[in-house]
């Protein structure tokens, strides 16, 4: 007990330093924008999903770990997206539609508002979910050479960091905090090697390592 | 969001997802297949096999279907198969994943990655791997957590499996294993989902009887 209350001592002090901590967001200015038009676009990590991509996922939340596999494709101008354990038994199978989101299955254990609309939001993001009707503004940030590109997701703002024309780092953020930070790495043939997925706010990763098949 | 929820539901789909490892053992429509005419003697023959067999070492590959994406993801990898009930899955391809059954205790690797559970405090979990177990040694028959039915082709007999429990029909709708016909080991198991999808596994270069040393069914 006694080293619990350490730890939460310890959380506590730590969350008090973070949120002391500047605010990343505070020299943000908007360069050129809101625009609905062509001038600015946000490329997806994925240039091609019309042939399913495999990864390999680890998720860890708090001290429990689950792993398996995640197909993303796109079927009938939706994104849909699998996961299955490395055995074959099918956790979800979600359909990201052009204006709509459907949970086609989601095995009992998971059937929970709070984890669905978790998945939901992160797994979205990754495949761009709503992204084609958003307005984006270029902003630049301070200590980012290139500028970054913001859309709103309701109560949200999202970061879209570009590297030589590759997405390689989303961000969703309060007016003041990093919530949760998207990462595409190692590109090959147009395909992100390697995504993380890392909440700020509560203990959850996500890893996603392509499966070559 | 509410952790404490989250870390419940994820113990318990621990606990599922380790069922359906043990499953392995799924199958396919009864296309070009009858009902079987002599039940009893592939019964008694059936068992007359499982009861010879101590260890089965065999490689095996499984055949996950999404079929609403027209994908299928395959894997491959090393079974065995010790008297009474220690197995081993081991997949190496296209990603490495181990799991081991052994004295009641489920043990799982995945990279550096490892996870321990006890079979005895979960009752579905038990009746789980015991139906793994009957089928992988040719005794499903006598599981009667299932309804059990009997079909033959030219070359193969195929006992179909309809869960009785609702919990489980969840996870399978309907399993099929299929033994060789002149043989009687089980080739094939198929895994059928309320949906289309289906995981399928098939036995490739079986040894029957070999030595099996003792060690790969340990861990810490």
């Amino acid at each position: 007990m006694k080293s619990r209350k350490f730890k939460v001592g310890f959380f506590t002090i730590l969350l008090f330093v973070a949120s002391c901590a500047s605010n990343p967001y505070k020299n943000v200015t908007v360069v050129f924008g809101p625009v609905m038009d062509d001038r600015i676009t946000l490329v997806s990590a994925f240039k091609d999903l019309s042939k399913g991509k495999l990864y390999k996922a680890k998720v860890e939340v708090l001290k429990n770990y689950l792993s398996g596999l995640l197909m993303i494709k796109e079927v009938k101008g939706s994104k849909r997206v699998i996961f299955t354990s490395e055995t074959g038994l099918k956790f979800f199978d979600f359909e990201f539609a052009p204006d709509t989101f459907i949970v086609h299955y989601v095995l009992e254990q998971l059937d929970n508002k709070h984890v669905l609309n978790t998945l939901r939001e992160d797994i979205g993001t990754v495949v761009f979910h709503g992204v084609e009707n958003a307005a984006i503004v270029q902003v630049k940030i301070k200590g980012e050479d290139a500028l970054v590109h913001r859309t709103k997701d309701k109560e949200d703002w999202m970061y879209y960091y570009y590297q030589d024309e590759r997405l390689n780092k989303i961000e969703r953020a309060s007016d003041k905090k990093k919530k949760v930070i998207i990462t595409f790495e190692n590109y090959e043939e147009d395909i992100p090697q390697l995504i993380n997925i890392v909440h700020k706010d509560f203990k959850m990763n996500i890893e996603l390592t392509y499966i070559k098949r | 969001m509410n952790l404490q929820i989250l870390k419940d539901m994820l113990n318990k789909l621990t606990l599922i997802l380790v069922l359906v490892a043990l499953q392995l053992l799924s199958v396919a429509q009864a296309d070009g297949y009858s009902v079987m005419k002599n039940v009893e003697d592939f019964k008694t023959k059936a068992k007359q096999v499982a009861d010879k067999t101590t260890t089965i070492s065999s490689d095996f590959v499984q055949k996950k279907i999404l079929s609403i994406m027209e994908e299928e993801i395959i894997s491959e990898g090393k079974f065995l198969f010790k008297k009474e009930n220690s197995i081993r899955w081991e997949y190496q391809t296209p990603f490495v994943y181990l799991i081991i059954i052994n004295n009641g205790e489920i043990f799982i690797k995945d990279d550096d990655k490892e996870n321990k559970f006890d079979m005895k405090s979960n009752k579905t979990f038990k009746s789980i791997n015991d139906m793994i177990v009957n089928s992988v040694s040719g005794n499903i028959m006598d599981d009667d957590n299932y309804e059990v039915s009997y079909y033959e082709s030219g070359s193969y007999f195929m006992v179909q499996l309809i869960p009785k429990d609702e919990k489980m029909k969840e996870y399978m709708s309907t399993i099929q294993v299929y033994f060789d016909k002149t043989s009687y080991d089980v080739v094939r198991v198929k895994m059928m989902e309320e949906s289309e999808d289906y995981t399928s596994i098939e036995f490739k270069n079986r040894v029957v009887n070999s030595e099996v040393p003792d060690n790969k069914f340990s861990f810490k």
